[in-house]
Parts: structure tokens; C-alpha cells; sequence
């Protein structure tokens, strides 16, 4: 055990005599998170769902859903453009527009008439969330204007139909309508629902992520991704140096050289997870409570990773191809493992798999002990499996190191 | 001590040791002399557990090297050909960290570390990295890793190759410091004459093969008194060995288109003879030299080449 501490002491001695390479591995996620962060910001230009409206109807109701569509908090998300049938479907179908709606003519009698009525909604396929918008503000329109229908259809019905072409309602049907809204202004007014606007507190962050919250987990294994990468290229160092012979020839073993690297790469990531926790707490509102399991977990998940690594190295045949191969691992892996993008921002199968990879596993158990619910169960079975992935690769390098890696 | 009885390696069809035999006596220095390729790596390989031999035993103070690892190797240093350092250690972390791999520690592996950079003469560097080192104090290091555990036996692979002249004394009276104290030393190498001046006993090795082996003397008694002559330029082989056969006392060695290797006895007076000869037969002559009986002249006896060929 002391030789593995002095040879974990002498890897990390020359780990620090590279810094550079150091604060490359442990600030490139640093300034992707700050990079991401600025991105969703909010302080660049808002984007927009671009709506086009085909109204067939030219009606009260059908003008109402242009002119609602476009004001208080909708307005904020959708610019509807009105324009004939034509136009519209040479819009839609050169990909100008979010969405075409079509309103059929005869809409606003179907609607007072209690008639099944049907709008046309195409959306734009090469977009995938501002579509999304309009569609769930179309079901809030319709759910409204059949709530409208069930408690005003007969006065709606006398307001809008006017007889000999009058423009406007008589006095007697607005008087008649006015008395309906009275029978129902005890459930309206106060309204039986009410919306409460409070700032969230750093309490109420753990139900609620932020940014840093989806993000943070991804990047703190970016990081160890990184240093699990970058640290188990030191074996070919060791193999070229002839250090690794002469070692191998002292009475210490294969386990005894990789578990003194195992040692320092725990080390190197143990300060990098406390860096990255001390600012998560201090900075966005991750529970002191929580941090020591989530210190743990990272730090434990960090050396399963680089006991891969070490074996993908020693498995490769030179030092250029293990450092191809494992690169080649790495970047796929950032992106499943929600280290790029969230799971959370994910297409759902691509998140089932994602959640399922080395470093993936360890992302969805973090942001859990972080921010969700704490399972000990769900968190032993995770680390049972990282774990046993984590000891079948050290005894596969240990046997790999000790074999045809030295000599070859 | 070194027992090496029967020693074996071989790599698919490749024989790198073949029935390697000797052994090496305790405050003694055993040369193992052979040119690159002829196996004194491999040997030192499996003497040092780092190859497994195909057949044949090896035991370092009695301890087995495979069957019993760990004792044989705490008796073992290690300074191999190409210089194995942590060049962004200093010198001193260097020496510690390679006493700790033989189990060393505390107190008594600080003193062991200051006394050797004392006696490598690198006190005054201990601190500074060893990337900043010239490549005289790195080799000097590297022999330092080799002995800052006091090993019993040690194994030096060609340790002066690359070195300048001055970090070759300073090398080899280490050596004999070493030697001093006790310490069996196999020295591989393929300079004959650090191998006349260092070694109490000598084996000659080409192919893996152990060709002749014993103290100089007996090894000089094997080629006698023939003095070894070359003679370089174009000539029919064949027709060459003929020629010089028929003159008598000139033993032909080898004999190629370009070079012919002859020993003989007081071939200064024979030479007009064997110019005579050789220019008889056809031979077209261009250079020739003449070598008194030395460890090169009985290893070309012994295997019709140059030791640095």
C-alpha cells in the first residue's frame, strides 16, 4: 500500500509539472458551460413561431383567433401572418413559416350551431419546438372557445346573428346576454383558480432546475471524462520512457503500478468535483446537504472511468491508436451521456440510451442525488454496477500490463 | 549469486536463447559479450522476471525467479540499456521513488538517496528536474536507480552506450564500488574492452548460443598465440581458402567476397607469404591489418564476424 501511495504521489508530481494540460482537461467544459450558458441567456433576440393564417371564414369568431393569437403572452411567442390558401401552402412548403392554419369556411355558424368543426393545422418539419407552440396554443383556443360556446352559445348565438343585417346587437339581446354572465359571475368572479407569481428561492431549486442545474452534472463529467482520457495515456508514456519495465522488474506488481495512477487520477478528480461543488453551492444554489454523497459518487464514478480507459490503452497497439480510439470514445460519449446536452433536452430514445452509458449512468444518478429525490437503493445498485464494470477493467489491465503491453 | 541453467526463450520461430548456462559469483563482475541481437537483452529479461523463459531456470541468491518472484527480485538491480527516468521529477524523487519500489522508506531511504547522489556526483542537482540534465548525469542516474537499494545482484545492460568518456569512468568505477561491497554484477556488453577491464569472467554469446565462456586467460588460451589478420578487397572465396590452405599454419576463419579473416601465428612474419598467396589466386587486394590475440580476435574465431557487425 505505501508503494502505491508514492507511486500515486510521483504521478501526481508530474501531472503538475504539465499544468497546461491540466486546466485543458478541467476548463474546456468550464467554457462550454459559460458558452451554453450565455447561448440561453435570453439576452439575444427571442425567437418566434411564425404562423400563417388562411381564414376561408372572414367572421367575428375566425377574426377573433387571429387577433387573440397575436396579443399579452401569445403575442410574446407567435407572429401570425394572414394571406390567402395559395400562398400560404407555397410558404409552408418552402419551410418559411412554423405552421400553416387553415380556418374552413362556415366556422363561426359550425361553432354556434354546437357542429363539429375541424381546423387544418401543417407544420413545418424541419422544426421541431416552435411548431410544438403553436399547436398547444391552438388547444388553448379551442379549449376556451368550447368552454365559451357551453355557457354563451344561445346569447352568442342572438349577439352575432342579427337579424335584417344589422351590424350591431339590439339592446335586448346585450341586456340578455349581460343577465347570463350574472348567473355565472359567482364562479368567474372570483375565479375559482388563481395564479400566484412568486421568485423562486433557493429551496424551491431542487423541484425546480435551472440551467446550471441540467447542466452541471454534464459538465463535471466532461471534466472527468477528459482526465480519465488524458490520464491514462500515461501508461504509454511509462512504456516509452522504459519506466514501466524497470517497475514491472521491482518487486512490486502490474496492480500495485496502475492502482498507484488509479490513486492519482482519484486524487486530480476529487479536486476537481470539490472545485466544481463548492461552486455549486455558493454559486447556484446546489444543497450543502447533498454534497458529500454527490463528492463521493463523482469521484468513484471518475476512477471507474479511468480504469476504461486504461484498458482501452492497453488494449490498443500503439500510442497514436489508443489515443484515436479513445478519443473516438470520448466526444460520442459526452453527447449520450448528457455531458453536451442535457437528457433532459433530448429526443427521448436517444436519453433511454444515453442514460445507459458509462459516464451517462453516473450523469442521471448525480443530478438525482443533486436535485432530485435521494434512493439509496437506485443509487447501491448504480454503484454496485459502476463498480464491478470499474474492477473487471483494472484486472483486465493488470493482466493486460503484465503480459505482452511490457515486453512487446 | 546467478544460476542460470538451460535458459530457453523462444518467439514463434525465432530461438532467442538457446541453452544459455553460467553462473555469476558474488563480488565478481560477469561479462556477457555479444553483439546487438545476440540474446544478452533476453537474458537479462528473464534473469529479471520481466520475460518468462520457454525452458531453463533461473535463481538469484537461491530464490527462483518465477516461483518465488518477489524474494529474487528484492536482491535485484536493474540498469537497463535505454535510460528509464521520470524527467519531470528531480534527481532526488527519481532515487526515492525507485528505493520505494524495493520496499524502502522513512529515514533510512532519504540518507540511501543523499549518499548515492553523493557517489554519482549529482549532490549539487538534486533538486532540479532531470529533463535539464546532460545525457552523462542522466546515465549516471539511471545506474544510481539501479543501486540506491543496495541490491545483492545487479544487472547492468550495456549501462555505458551513448555515454561520453568522462561519464564512462565515473560509470565504471561505480562499478567497481559496487563490486566492492559484495554485489554479483552481470555486465552485458558489446565493448570489449570495457569487458577485458571489468570482468573477472567472461561468456562470449551470439544467437542466443553461450559460444565460449571462463576468465580471460582461459578464454585468450582458446585462440593460442594467432594473431588475427583482415584482408579487404575482391575475392573468389572458394579459391581464396584453397590458396591460403596449401601455404600451412593459416587458419582461414571466413572468407567472403570482400573480406577474408585469418588467424595466424606471428603473421608479421608470414605476411609477405599470405599477400603472396592471395594475390596468386586472383585475389585483388585494397587494405590489410593485423590484430595481436585479444577477446575480438577469439570472438571472430569463434563466429567468423566483427563483434560490432
Amino acid at each position: 500500500m505505501r508503494f502505491v501511495l508514492t507511486a500515486a504521489r510521483k504521478d501526481i508530481r508530474r501531472r503538475l509539472a504539465d499544468p497546461v494540460a491540466l486546466l485543458m482537461w478541467i476548463g474546456l467544459p468550464v467554457v462550454i458551460g459559460l458558452l451554453m450558458s450565455l447561448l440561453s441567456s435570453g439576452n439575444g433576440p427571442v425567437l418566434k413561431a411564425h404562423l400563417l393564417l388562411v381564414d376561408l371564414d372572414q367572421s367575428f369568431l375566425s377574426r377573433l383567433i387571429a387577433s387573440g393569437g397575436g396579443q399579452g403572452q401569445l403575442g410574446e411567442m407567435l407572429q401570425i401572418e394572414t394571406m390567402n390558401a395559395t400562398d400560404g401552402r407555397k410558404k409552408i412548403d418552402a419551410g418559411e413559416a412554423s405552421a400553416l392554419l387553415t380556418i374552413p369556411q362556415g366556422f363561426q355558424d359550425d361553432v354556434l350551431q354546437d357542429r363539429p368543426v375541424t381546423l387544418a393545422l401543417v407544420t413545418n418539419p424541419a422544426q421541431r419546438i416552435l411548431p410544438g407552440i403553436i399547436e398547444e396554443a391552438l388547444k388553448m383556443l379551442v379549449e376556451a372557445a368550447f368552454y365559451a360556446q357551453r355557457l354563451f352559445g344561445p346569447e352568442l348565438r342572438q349577439v352575432l346573428v342579427t337579424p335584417n343585417g344589422q351590424t350591431f346587437p339590439s339592446d335586448d339581446r346585450v341586456a340578455a346576454f349581460n343577465q347570463r354572465l350574472r348567473t355565472v359571475q359567482d364562479t368567474l368572479v372570483p375565479p375559482v383558480l388563481s395564479l400566484e407569481t412568486k421568485t423562486a428561492t433557493p429551496a424551491d431549486r431542487a423541484s425546480a432546475p435551472d440551467f446550471w442545474s441540467l447542466f452541471l452534472p454534464g459538465l463535471l463529467f466532461m471534466a472527468l471524462l477528459f482526465t480519465a482520457q488524458g490520464m491514462s495515456l500515461d501508461v504509454w508514456n511509462e512504456k516509452t520512457s522504459g519506466t514501466l519495465r524497470r517497475t514491472l522488474s521491482t518487486p512490486q506488481g502490474a496492480g500495485a503500478f496502475l492502482a498507484g495512477k488509479l490513486v492519482a487520477g482519484l486524487t486530480i478528480m476529487a479536486v476537481a468535483v470539490l472545485a466544481t461543488l463548492i461552486l455549486g453551492v455558493t454559486l447556484f444554489h446546489i444543497p450543502v446537504a447533498r454534497a458529500p454523497i454527490a463528492f463521493a459518487w463523482a469521484t468513484f464514478a471518475g476512477g471507474a472511468l479511468f480504469c476504461y480507459f486504461v484498458l482501452i490503452q492497453l488494449l490498443s497497439t500503439s500510442m497514436r491508436g489508443g489515443q484515436l480510439l479513445s478519443t473516438m470514445l470520448v466526444f460520442p460519449l459526452m453527447m449520450m451521456g448528457g455531458s453536451f446536452f442535457p437528457f433532459e433536452l433530448m429526443p427521448a430514445w436517444m436519453a433511454a440510451i444515453g442514460r445507459w452509458t458509462p459516464n451517462g449512468l453516473a450523469v442521471a444518478q448525480l443530478k438525482q442525488i443533486l436535485f432530485g429525490r435521494l434512493d439509496p437503493g437506485a443509487l447501491a445498485i448504480g454503484a454496485a454496477a459502476i463498480g464491478v464494470m470499474a474492477v473487471l477493467a483494472f484486472l483486465s489491465a493488470v493482466r493486460r500490463l503484465r503480459g505482452a503491453f511490457a515486453v512487446s | 549469486m546467478i544460476d542460470v541453467t538451460r535458459l530457453g526463450k523462444r518467439y514463434g520461430d525465432l530461438t532467442a536463447l538457446d541453452g544459455v548456462t553460467f553462473t555469476a559469483e558474488p563480488g565478481t563482475i560477469f561479462g556477457l559479450l555479444g553483439p546487438n541481437g545476440a540474446g544478452k537483452s533476453t537474458t537479462i529479461g528473464c534473469i529479471s522476471g520481466l520475460l518468462t523463459p520457454t525452458s531453463g531456470h533461473v535463481t538469484v541468491l537461491g530464490h527462483d525467479v518465477l516461483t518465488d518472484h518477489i524474494a529474487a527480485r528484492q536482491q535485484l538491480g536493474i540498469v537497463p540499456q535505454e535510460l528509464a527516468l521520470y524527467d519531470d521529477l528531480s534527481a532526488r524523487e527519481n532515487l526515492a521513488y525507485w528505493g520505494a519500489a524495493y520496499g524502502m522508506g522513512g529515514d533510512a531511504l532519504k540518507r540511501r538517496v543523499l549518499h548515492v547522489l553523493e557517489r554519482l556526483g549529482l549532490g549539487d542537482r538534486a533538486k532540479e528536474p532531470v529533463k535539464r540534465f546532460s545525457g552523462g548525469m542522466k546515465r549516471r542516474l539511471n545506474f544510481g536507480c539501479g543501486i540506491v537499494h543496495s541490491p545483492k545482484v545487479l544487472l547492468l545492460d550495456e549501462p555505458t552506450v551513448g555515454v561520453d568518456p568522462q561519464s564512462r569512468v565515473r560509470l565504471l568505477e561505480l562499478v567497481r564500488e559496487e563490486v566492492a561491497t559484495g554485489t554479483c554484477v552481470l555486465y552485458t556488453t558489446h565493448y570489449m574492452e570495457e569487458a577485458q577491464d571489468l570482468c573477472a569472467r567472461l561468456a562470449i554469446i551470439d544467437h542466443g548460443k553461450l559460444l565460449a565462456m571462463g576468465t580471460l586467460d582461459e578464454l585468450r588460451r582458446l585462440i593460442g598465440e594467432k594473431d588475427i589478420v583482415r584482408l579487404s578487397g575482391r575475392f573468389d572465396a572458394p579459391a581464396m581458402r584453397r590458396a591460403l590452405e596449401q601455404v600451412g599454419g593459416i587458419e582461414v576463419v571466413s572468407a567472403d567476397e570482400r573480406m577474408l579473416r585469418l588467424a595466424v601465428e606471428a603473421a608479421s612474419r608470414r605476411l609477405p607469404q599470405i599477400l603472396s598467396a592471395v594475390t596468386n589466386a586472383g585475389g585483388d587486394l585494397l587494405e590489410t591489418s593485423l590484430s595481436q590475440p585479444s577477446l575480438e580476435s577469439l570472438f571472430i574465431k569463434l563466429t567468423g564476424r566483427e563483434l560490432r557487425e
